[in-house]
């Protein structure tokens, strides 16, 4: 039903408020829904956008604008972002500071003219094992039973050396070296004597062939 | 007629793009961080280091950085050997001397400088390759003796850790 009385003569623009508007002898539940349609075409017409079905607007209720429109977009939540990124930061800031290196401890550097180096013989006391290293990179093992025994594997030689202290009491492991021999092999043979738990372990090198 | 022309106009597409730049991008950066770690991870700490040192078991976890560090690995001919006087194999730090005796001093001098330098380094490193002859480890460690101040401080030689 199109609206009646004085409502409907008046232009546009400037139409009074609507509790200033008399309208004579009709309920005014009957204008409010004209009212609401024109007041909700004004407002479409300043968002810029569609005017709604006429036909169903009514029933729905105001559409809210402030809740829609580009904003959520821009809204992203970067803080787990940025946790990540720090935690990869310190990650890198930490092992980049602290490279540590997996090392045997030798003792330090002496220089001695092997001329005159005085080799002890063992004693009963400084009961030890002694490794060879050779020129072929094979280890033999010398404990107080048995002499140069060959040990085909690494194995086999540390094996031999735990038996040696086991049995005998061997608290120094020496280990001879030929110079032709790799020096993984030679760290071999120190790095069981640390897992051992020998005492002393000393390493000397050789030129001379076994 | 409004309404007709509204829907021949047809502003709802607009509408839809604008839900579609709403796209949640929150799980990708999830995973691609995911991935990222997870590479981190599992590539070599340090892909530089140019030593295939040996496997140990029980080696003793030091710093590098507060090391004077020796580089010895295998020479282009049999049985021949490289020494770099540093950590990385650059060429400029190639020991350029081959008589024993002057590879010794050599490495005396560049310990005793480097000390100088870093007077409160721990030790030497000596980060020999597997392969080296014991002799060259040896000549190395006679050519830190002849630094005075490494006399009294001691040899790392570095080790894998056996897993």
């Amino acid at each position: 039903m199109p609206p009646s009385g004085e409502l409907a003569q008046l232009p546009q623009g400037d139409r009074p408020p609507l509790e200033s508007i008399p309208i004579p002898g009709t309920p005014i539940t009957r204008e409010i829904p004209a009212l609401r349609d024109d007041d909700r075409a004004r407002r479409m017409a300043w968002k810029g956008l569609e005017e709604d079905d006429p036909d169903d607007g009514d029933e729905e209720p105001p559409v809210d604008f402030s809740q829609k429109g580009p904003l959520p977009a821009d809204d992203m939540d970067m803080t787990p972002m940025v946790d990540v990124v720090f935690l990869l930061l310190i990650f890198f800031m930490v092992t980049a500071s602290f490279t540590l290196q997996q090392t045997i401890e030798t003792p330090p550097a002496m220089t001695e003219d092997p001329a005159f180096t005085q080799i002890e013989d063992p004693t009963e006391e400084d009961e030890y094992v002694e490794v060879i290293v050779d020129q072929n990179n094979s280890y033999f093992v010398t404990t107080r039973s048995q002499g140069d025994v060959e040990a085909p594997t690494e194995r086999e030689m540390r094996e031999r050396i735990k038996q040696a202290k086991t049995d005998f009491g061997a608290r120094v492991l020496k280990i001879r070296a030929h110079t032709e021999s790799t020096h993984g092999r030679v760290t071999a043979v120190w790095d069981s004597g640390i897992a051992i738990g020998m005492d002393q372990i000393i390493l000397r090198t050789t030129e001379e062939d076994f | 007629m409004t309404d007709v022309v509204a829907d021949l106009v047809d502003v709802r597409p607009k509408k839809v793009k604008t839900e579609e730049a709403d796209l949640d991008i929150t799980p990708m950066i999830d995973i691609v961080f995911l991935l990222l770690a997870f590479f981190v991870m599992c590539s070599k700490m340090d892909p530089s280091d140019p030593v295939a040192m040996p496997k140990a078991q029980y080696g003793s976890t030091i710093p590098e950085k507060n090391c004077i560090v020796l580089v010895a690995v295998p020479g282009p001919t049999p049985g021949s050997s490289l020494i770099y006087k540093g950590r990385s194999k650059d060429e400029n730090q190639l020991v350029r001397a081959s008589d024993p005796i002057a590879i010794e001093e050599e490495i005396g001098q560049y310990v005793e400088s480097e000390y100088t330098r870093k007077p409160d380094a721990i030790g030497v490193m000596i980060k020999g390759d597997r392969e080296v002859k014991t002799g060259v480890i040896e000549m190395i460690k006679r050519g830190v003796g002849n630094s005075a101040m490494a006399q009294t401080r001691q040899i790392f030689i570095g080790v894998e850790q056996l897993r």
